[in-house]
């Protein structure tokens, strides 16, 4: 390749100069294997949940959100769908859409829930026997993006 | 293609160069090897491997007997104690613990006076990697991390077993293992997602 930097004219020595491209071709060469060999293709990463007790003791030692000033914010996994509960008395229930989890709906009420309580972070997830890992996370995945990145984790009976 | 009409042809195996097509010299044997657009390729492809470049490296290996749910709204990976759970077994950094049968079973149908949700041999493992670690670094440093990389289809029972087992011996701050889809989390807690142990 030849880079031209200005005109030659009879007599003068030319001003055009050959740019080595062997170098750049090897360094990216080099570049390309590195980042092939080092490249991740399966995107891992985590939600993270907390568990209610902060140290040392089991879960179910200590009651789950049992501070009274607290708005208690659950969600409740079962075979008929949801069970969104909003302090002592409002329970909605969000029914499956045929055999799949209603999560769009659970989503909307979470968020004008997020949006009367913007400061409220936590809430709890609970799931009954024979619910599937899958549609714990992907309920937890929906929290987080509603707003409430405090998510804990609890089977459905010890939701108080 | 034309037709011709038909004629005398020179056969190519009659050597009578003066009557076949006149050429001025020979033609070079040189030719520029066009390298432009091999080196837009190698841009281009550097550009998309830096760009999917993970500087963290692997904190977790995929394994075959478990497939990870998906989730849009992920953090980055810590290095933690990994707790596997597949349909099978679960197992405490590769090292067999139960069978998730058994434990499935144990959620059903607890065994009176005992704690249901307690298993022993997990108990003892992450004991005895929670005072290797405060031995090495100091209790302050310990955080509780433990990361659980569970199959999609587990029953939650066994996964609460796990929970419950990891947090009675101070592992509360769980991560579950997921296959990032989205951009990830918008919400993060305020007091942080939690790091390395």
């Amino acid at each position: 390749m030849t880079v031209s930097v200005g005109g030659g004219k009879g007599g003068k020595k030319s001003v055009n100069a050959d740019l080595n491209l062997v170098p750049f071709i090897d360094f990216l060469s080099v570049l390309i294997s590195f980042l092939l060999v080092s490249a991740v293709w399966t995107q891992l990463a985590r939600i993270n949940v907390t568990q209610k007790s902060a140290s040392g003791g089991a879960p179910s030692d200590t009651p789950l959100q049992n501070n009274p000033d607290q708005l208690k914010i659950s969600v409740a996994i079962s075979d008929r769908g949801f069970v969104l509960q909003t302090g002592p008395i409002d329970k909605q229930q969000i029914d499956k859409k045929g055999t799949e989890y209603n999560y769009e709906d659970l989503l909307a009420r979470l968020q004008t829930i997020k949006e009367s309580n913007p400061d409220k972070e936590d809430l709890i997830v609970g799931a009954k026997m024979g619910i599937s890992y899958e549609t714990v996370i992907r309920t937890v995945d929906y929290c987080i993006k509603a707003g409430f990145p405090s998510v804990t984790v609890a089977p459905a009976d010890e939701i108080r | 293609m034309p037709v011709h009409k038909p004629g005398s042809r020179l056969y190519g195996s009659i050597k009578l160069r003066r009557f076949k097509g006149k050429g001025s010299g020979h033609k070079s044997i040189h030719s520029d090897l066009n390298l432009t657009p091999m080196i837009d390729m190698f841009s281009l492809l550097v550009v998309f491997l830096l760009q999917t470049f993970s500087a963290s490296g692997e904190v977790l290996f995929m394994r075959e007997d478990i497939r990870l749910p998906e989730a849009q709204n992920w953090t980055d990976l810590a290095r933690a104690p990994v707790i596997g759970i597949s349909m099978n077994i679960v197992t405490l950094d590769g090292s067999k613990i139960a069978d998730t049968a058994e434990l499935s079973l144990a959620a059903a149908n607890p065994t009176p006076g005992a704690n249901p949700y307690l298993v022993p041999n997990l108990a003892s493992s992450l004991e005895v990697l929670k005072d290797g670690y405060i031995a090495t670094n100091g209790r302050e440093k310990f955080l509780g991390d433990v990361i659980v990389q569970a199959h999609r289809g587990v029953d939650f029972p066994v996964i609460w077993m796990v929970l419950y087992t990891a947090a009675s011996v101070g592992y509360d701050n769980v991560s579950f293992a997921v296959l990032s889809t989205g951009s990830g989390a918008k919400f993060l807690p305020k007091g942080g997602g939690g790091g390395a142990p």
